[in-house]
């Protein structure tokens, strides 16, 4: 290498090494999280500003409401009975979570723990109904949701976010169940259990903390769902929230102030599960898209 | 008598007792039945049926009214020859692949970015705060920024460009027909930007640290270190959250609707919307289910690489 070589590197190592430093700086790294934070929440923060605000002080044209009032949130949830959407979502999130779980919970310790004749196949349709795409399935679910008298009703969107998340929760089940040494559960058979009992008192308790993310998904993945509910739905008696909030978006006009009312609504019991359940979220995602 | 039912069970004396044990026998000798059997069922009942009769009705002319009709490979026929069909195509792949760059993009920034906070409770609190789009309803996401971007005053995008007198008049963002596009793309990514960020965070954090302490003692700078064992570690990461983010938005429906319903004119109408609109709308079954039927086709061919290279490639 020549003298004009090493020279080279040396000056560039410097300067490389002075813009990656100046990158890693705390300061550069904060900055950019700030836009970042600023970016998602400001959205947000505008939507709680304009439900402070009455759907005619919208046109005062100032950011910040004048007279601050909660008037909006008394006229959507009272006036336009907009608490029963949110008596529905709930019925829907919790029923949907239970449902899923039961069935989803053993399944997944199924394909962690046994080799059948199939089972590579089987495993795979779960995996490609997961990755299906729900929007090819809306006219059918709306036929067959209308033979059987289900069009309006809970049942029937229930019936529907089982289907859309079944999959996904076996797939998460599995992997958490992966994730714990199967000699436990042998050596307890081994001791006498029986196969079940090895699942219920052995495995299950040890996945736990994977039941438990699978149930906040559940829950919080069946209280955003908007498209099969749309399908299913025209009548706010089983209308879930995230379809309800469009009876403010009229064909002319929108109710600013009571819309962003009734979207806080929707938003803040999502932000609550988010903040509490941060962890359990990020080990459902991850193990919900990863192979473990 | 076996050691395992001598030490499992009591003799079975009343009738209850002779019950439970039959039905714990039966669940023994059928454990896969038990654990797998009611999920089973329940996935060929939800899904694998109505998964039939889509393919089964794309194969059939249906009108509004009359008897519906074996037509063969007629609708898909007529789909390919529409010009609007390659339209939607073409949105749908702008929208889908928008999307995808910007949220994996943005994404990875801000999980480096959070990777490099010392402060433990501080790393939480940033990616707590930055979840938050991606967990309000997508739906809601749509109306929130539709409000944004409202083409009168009252936008909040009007009111602070035209308080910083950067424009004089109000600008009809979504009304406008290439800004509608760019809005709805910018909306979908925002709210898939931390899908991103918590799986390239987790990927950041599998890299073992002796990796980083090792290229220091060898002299390696910041940048050889980041593209010899960041990047490195990173890649099957970046190709699970690029699969699962485009095949996501490509099949979007919660966005675009609420924000545009498709318009102005077609402009932002991509499949989900163009499925929507045949199908409940129109009442166009056997249409809409072809066009249905071309999607999955698409999603299938992805999803088949997604489980064979990329699922696969995970397995060191």
């Amino acid at each position: 290498m020549s003298n004009a070589d090493e020279g080279y590197e040396r000056l560039s190592y410097e300067t490389r090494q002075g813009f990656w430093d100046l990158l890693e700086s705390p300061k550069v790294i904060h900055f950019v999280l700030a836009i970042a934070v600023l970016t998602v929440i400001v959205p947000i923060f505008w939507e709680v500003l304009t439900s402070l605000k009455t759907n005619e002080a919208v046109y005062n044209l100032t950011y910040f409401p004048r007279n601050p009032t909660l008037s909006s949130y008394y006229e959507v949830l009272i006036g336009e009975s907009y608490w029963r959407a949110v008596v529905n979502s709930v019925i829907i999130s919790t029923a949907t979570t239970i449902a899923v779980i039961i069935l989803a919970v053993p399944a997944g310790y199924a394909f962690s723990r046994y080799r059948f004749r199939g089972d590579n196949v089987l495993f795979i349709g779960v995996l490609f109904s997961r990755l299906f795409p729900p929007i090819g399935l809306i006219v059918p679910y709306y036929q067959i949701m209308s033979w059987l008298g289900l069009l309006n009703s809970l049942p029937g969107i229930i019936i529907a976010q089982v289907y859309l998340w079944l999959p996904l929760m076996i797939y998460i089940m599995r992997n958490f169940f992966m994730s714990i040494p199967t000699d436990l559960d042998e050596s307890a058979r081994v001791d006498g259990c029986t196969q079940l009992q090895a699942f219920r008192k052995i495995a299950l308790p040890l996945a736990l903390p994977g039941v438990a993310a699978s149930a906040i998904l559940t829950f919080l993945y069946s209280w955003r769902e908007f498209l099969f509910s749309l399908i299913v739905t025209t009548d706010l008696k089983s209308m879930p929230i995230s379809v309800a909030v469009y009876q403010f978006v009229g064909d002319v006009s929108v109710q600013w102030a009571s819309l962003a009312a009734a979207s806080v609504i929707a938003i803040v019991p999502t932000i609550l599960v988010v903040v509490f359940f941060q962890r359990y979220i990020v080990s459902g995602l991850t193990a919900g898209a990863l192979k473990e | 008598m076996s050691l395992e039912s001598e030490t499992s069970f009591t003799i079975p004396e009343t009738k209850y007792e002779k019950i439970r044990y039959r039905a714990s026998q039966f669940a023994n000798d059928h454990i896969l039945l038990v654990l797998l059997g009611p999920a089973i069922l329940a996935i060929t009942a939800i899904f694998v049926y109505p998964v039939f009769y889509l393919f089964r009705q794309s194969l059939y002319l249906t009108i509004p009214g009359s008897v519906e009709r074996f037509v063969g490979i007629q609708n898909f026929v007529t789909m390919f020859q529409r010009a609007s069909f390659w339209d939607y195509f073409l949105n749908t792949l702008i929208y889908s692949f928008g999307s995808l760059v910007i949220s994996l993009g943005t994404g990875l920034v801000i999980a480096l970015a959070i990777n490099h906070v010392t402060h433990s409770k501080l790393r939480d609190v940033y990616s707590t705060l930055l979840m938050f789009s991606w967990a309000i309803p997508l739906a809601v996401v749509a109306l929130i920024w539709k409000w944004m971007f409202t083409g009168n005053q009252l936008g909040f995008f009007n009111m602070a460009l035209m308080d910083l007198g950067l424009i004089s008049s109000p600008i009809s963002w979504l009304a406008t027909q290439q800004f509608a596009m760019l809005a709805v793309t910018l909306t979908d990514a925002w709210a898939r930007m931390p899908f991103a960020m918590l799986l390239l965070l987790a990927g950041l954090q599998s890299i073992p640290e002796h990796m980083y302490d090792a290229a220091k003692v060898d002299g390696a700078t910041t940048f050889q270190t980041f593209r010899a064992i960041t990047v490195q570690y990173l890649r099957p990461y970046i190709a699970i959250v690029a699969l699962i983010n485009w095949m996501f938005a490509f099949r979007a429906f919660a966005v675009v609707f609420p924000m545009t319903k498709g318009g102005p004119g077609t402009s932002t109408t991509i499949f989900s919307i163009h499925i929507y609109r045949e199908g409940m709308i129109n009442f166009n079954y056997g249409y809409a289910s072809a066009v249905a039927v071309f999607i999955i086709g698409i999603t299938l061919v992805v999803a088949t690489f997604y489980v064979t290279k990329v699922m696969g490639g995970m397995e060191e």
